[in-house]
């Protein structure tokens, strides 16, 4: 990749031009550059997304499927390293040959096309992508009057890929319950949404006109709530029979009786479309008040309730509330759960009722399509892995996700359901584990780990990574080896997110090398990250590693004083040196990872340090003995003396006999 | 009971005294009776009852070595008091013989001679043979830290 600052080529032949900016394609997270294919010579645009968002990573590969040409073609996705040295994930995409289908939905518009018009070139397009997202099992999420466009005869629905779902789309576009959110907490949601932000869309061409615009995002959903969204948008304009239809089922705010795709694509083709169960809302017969406003409607009183937590706390304890909700509503259920909440509310060991938990259960009772709202938090519970990393990277609080999943609140989200969603169960499981997870402190544990598991698509957001995007395991090897390069590494490589990511991404690789990489051992640390590294390096084919094995090389020690033989050690020395910075880690691994010759080693020099022991002990016996100089061997040499003497005394007694008795004879 | 120990201690003390009283007794009489070669005794084995004496270690291996000898050099006189009568005046004329004196003393200052200079020798030959075991003792424990390093010894390097 040869880059410069005016072409940054990301591989495929695709070059990306950083001083032309395209503001008409850029998204409210990610900015759009002039791109080109190389090879093809076709224009495009290239989405660089800055490192805060959570790009659709595990949608890429299903979009790219889908071949519609109302839909933007994806052409290359990549992380790429940008003129201000950072690294970002940029989407390139096929250049419109056109505008956005108005300029700006919150000022006056002219459209050509009206009424029954707008079926063959816009609804119908527009349905039809969406029929390819539902059968790729994935939703577009990001449907709105901003991601359109129009040749003149066929709309172009834009991308959606550069940031999590839902979380780019204006609330005017966005569903009432996912409006309550916050945009990262809104979740994938389902094509009914996608319809829903597409009947929105279509509202406001027919209509000619944007009657919410300019309002703000609560305006919007006390507008929706009042009215309801049709007549929000529609007002007391008459439009013709069959759109009108279809909007009244795609906006329709009780989200049993919206349409789903297969209503829309039966109403598109002329056919009759499924009997829906009639959802009646309840309207208080008497108003409640609160903050001098007069509220008859559950939904409405939570979203008010919501605005100010802390305010709801006191409210919701009151029996002036209680007696509202029981005497307004014919139907008692709210009441059963709003009871529920209060006895669900209660710590078990003090029967103390936390009012944190009893407000945020009574919004849930309240309002049963609403987001969980828990203090600062408002999210629906599959999308609180993202909403949980957006915070962290924003550096605020996450504190409450803990208590969110300590007092089970997820869990009541689901039980105080009329209908309970089966699609949950693997959610349900998920947020299981995340609860014993988050209060662990072990290694790789912790709400890192809570981040990864709940947020498929979280790129590795350790703080060590802020400058990199890191989106799979071997991303992670690659960034390791650009920091190596830049001499940005500590001495211990892997912190808690990047282990944390490991785990919950390659779960059945890091199983092996957990307990080495845990261990406060340097040496283990250390042979454990070898073994990882050389696997990664393997399964993701990242190629040589020259800085990163450079530092592994220069931190051996560990691994090398663990060796007592001065001989075995030069020889791995010699070995090493032998890599002439290969950066193949598997090399390394090779001269280090022999187990038995460091047994070996280990029992031969226990052996040795016994046999010095023991030499070390005859030493200062000899030195002890030595030190008395003046009295050693005295009475061995007066014993030799004594036996000297007697030995010649003997002798000189028998010469003695013998010269005079024996040879006198 | 206490008094009973008291009592066999007693009877133990009086034992060893009647046991040493019998032997000097038995002495004094065998001196008596052999009185010519007590003379020759007391007077050519001067020398070992000086080392006797001077002698303050509890095996008296100085008293054997000087008394080896001494009796060695005493031995002709004995022999002379036998074959010319074991009486007062042959013993008189070998104790006052110089050339019985010299040899029996001149053999116990071949003991004293022997003591003096043998002892220190051995000493010597018993210190350069821990010497050297010592010297072997440091080579096998620089060949020990050669091949394992410092850490052999228990101190980390």
């Amino acid at each position: 990749m040869a880059n410069n600052k005016n072409i940054i080529n990301i591989g495929g032949g695709i070059e990306i031009y950083p001083d032309k900016m395209v503001g008409k394609f850029s998204r409210p997270n990610a900015i759009a550059y002039e791109a080109s294919n190389s090879k093809t010579g076709a224009k495009a645009f290239a989405l660089i997304v800055p490192n805060k968002n959570i790009p659709r990573l595990s949608a890429i590969k299903k979009y790219s499927a889908i071949k519609n040409a109302s839909l933007i073609a994806l052409e290359y996705a990549t992380i790429i390293e940008w003129v201000d040295g950072k690294q970002y994930f940029a989407f390139v995409y096929g250049y419109p040959t056109t505008d956005k289908i108005i300029p700006d939905y919150n000022q006056d518009f002219s459209f050509s096309l009206r009424s029954d018009k707008l079926i063959k070139p816009i609804i119908e397009p527009g349905l039809k992508v969406l029929e390819d997202f539902e059968n790729k099992g994935i939703t577009h999420g990001n449907v709105s009057l901003d991601n359109m466009f129009f040749t003149g005869d066929r709309l172009l629905i834009g991308e959606c890929l550069s940031s999590a779902a839902s979380s780019s789309i204006p609330v005017l576009f966005e569903t009432i319950s996912k409006s309550l959110c916050h945009p990262m907490g809104r979740g994938n949601g389902t094509i009914k949404d996608d319809l829903y932000s597409f009947g929105v869309s279509i509202a406001i061409l027919l209509r000619g006109y944007n009657l919410l615009k300019n309002r703000s995002d609560d305006d919007i959903i006390q507008e929706k709530m009042a009215k309801g969204t049709y007549s929000a948008l529609i007002g007391k304009e008459r439009l013709p029979g069959k759109v009108s239809e279809f909007l009244r089922g795609v906006l329709n705010d009780h989200v049993e009786q919206r349409w789903d795709l297969e209503d829309a694509i039966n109403w598109l083709d002329g056919k009759q479309r499924s009997n829906r169960k009639s959802v009646l809302t309840f309207k208080a017969a008497r108003p409640y008040i609160y903050n001098d406003n007069k509220i008859s409607y559950l939904n409405v009183l939570s979203h008010e309730f919501s605005k100010d937590m802390k305010l709801a706390n006191l409210e919701v304890k009151k029996d002036k509330f209680l007696s509202w909700v029981d005497r307004s509503f014919q139907d008692n259920k709210v009441y059963k759960k709003i009871e529920k909440a209060h006895s669900e509310s209660r710590d078990l060991k003090t029967n103390i009722v936390n009012t944190d938990v009893l407000t945020s259960k009574t919004l849930m009772a309240m309002d049963q399509n609403a987001p969980l709202r828990y203090k600062n938090i408002a999210s629906f519970p599959h999308a609180l892995g993202n909403l949980m990393a957006y915070l962290l990277m924003d550096k605020q609080d996450i504190r409450p996700f803990s208590e969110i999943l300590g007092h089970y609140l997820f869990n009541f989200w689901l039980d105080i359901k009329d209908e309970p969603n089966v699609e949950t169960t693997i959610l349900t499981r998920g947020i299981d584990k995340a609860r014993g997870e988050i209060t662990r402190t072990g290694f790789g544990s912790g709400f890192e780990r809570v981040i990864y598991m709940l947020s498929y698509d979280c790129a590795c957001i350790s703080p060590k990574f802020e400058d990199y995007f890191v989106s799979n395991a071997g991303d992670l090897l690659l960034t390791l080896e650009k920091m190596a390069s830049r001499g940005d590494l500590d001495k211990r490589i892997l912190d808690n997110h990047m282990i944390a990511y490991l785990i919950v991404r390659e779960p059945k690789l890091m199983t092996k090398f957990l307990k080495l990489l845990g261990s406060s051992d340097d040496g283990n640390y250390f042979l454990g990250l070898v073994e990882l590294f050389s696997k990664l390096q393997i399964v993701y084919k990242t190629g040589p590693l020259p800085n990163l094995q450079l530092i592994m090389i220069d931190s051996i020690s560990p691994i090398t004083d663990k060796i007592h033989s001065v001989e075995l050690h030069k020889r791995i020395s010699k070995s090493i040196k032998k890599l002439d910075n290969n950066g193949i880690m598997l090399d390394i691994l090779s001269i280090i990872d022999d187990s038995k010759m460091i047994q070996v080693d280990e029992t031969e020099f226990s052996k040795a340090q016994r046999l010095y022991a023991n030499l070390e002990y005859n030493k200062q016996v000899i030195g002890n003995r030595l030190k008395g100089k003046n009295s050693i061997g005295k009475v061995t040499g007066k014993q030799v003396s004594m036996l000297i003497s007697f030995l010649f005394s003997i002798f000189i007694i028998m010469g003695y006999f013998v010269m005079n008795f024996v040879v006198e004879k | 009971m206490a008094k009973k120990e008291k009592k066999n201690k007693d009877s133990k003390k009086k034992k060893v005294k009647f046991s040493t009283m019998l032997f000097i007794a038995s002495l004094v009489f065998l001196s008596i009776v052999l009185l010519p070669a007590t003379v020759v005794l007391v007077i050519m084995m001067g020398p070992t009852f000086v080392a006797l004496i001077t002698d303050k270690d509890p095996a008296k291996t100085n008293t054997v070595t000087v008394g080896s000898m001494n009796i060695a050099g005493t031995i002709p006189s004995f022999v002379q008091l036998w074959q010319e009568g074991p009486v007062l005046i042959t013993a008189e004329k070998i104790v006052t013989d110089p050339t019985n004196l010299l040899m029996a003393y001149g053999a116990a200052a071949v003991g004293w001679f022997i003591h003096l200079n043998v002892t220190p020798i051995v000493s010597a030959i018993i210190i350069k043979k821990f010497e050297i075991r010592m010297k072997k003792i440091e080579k096998q424990q620089e060949v020990l830290i050669k091949r394992w390093g410092k850490d052999v010894s228990g101190i980390r390097s």
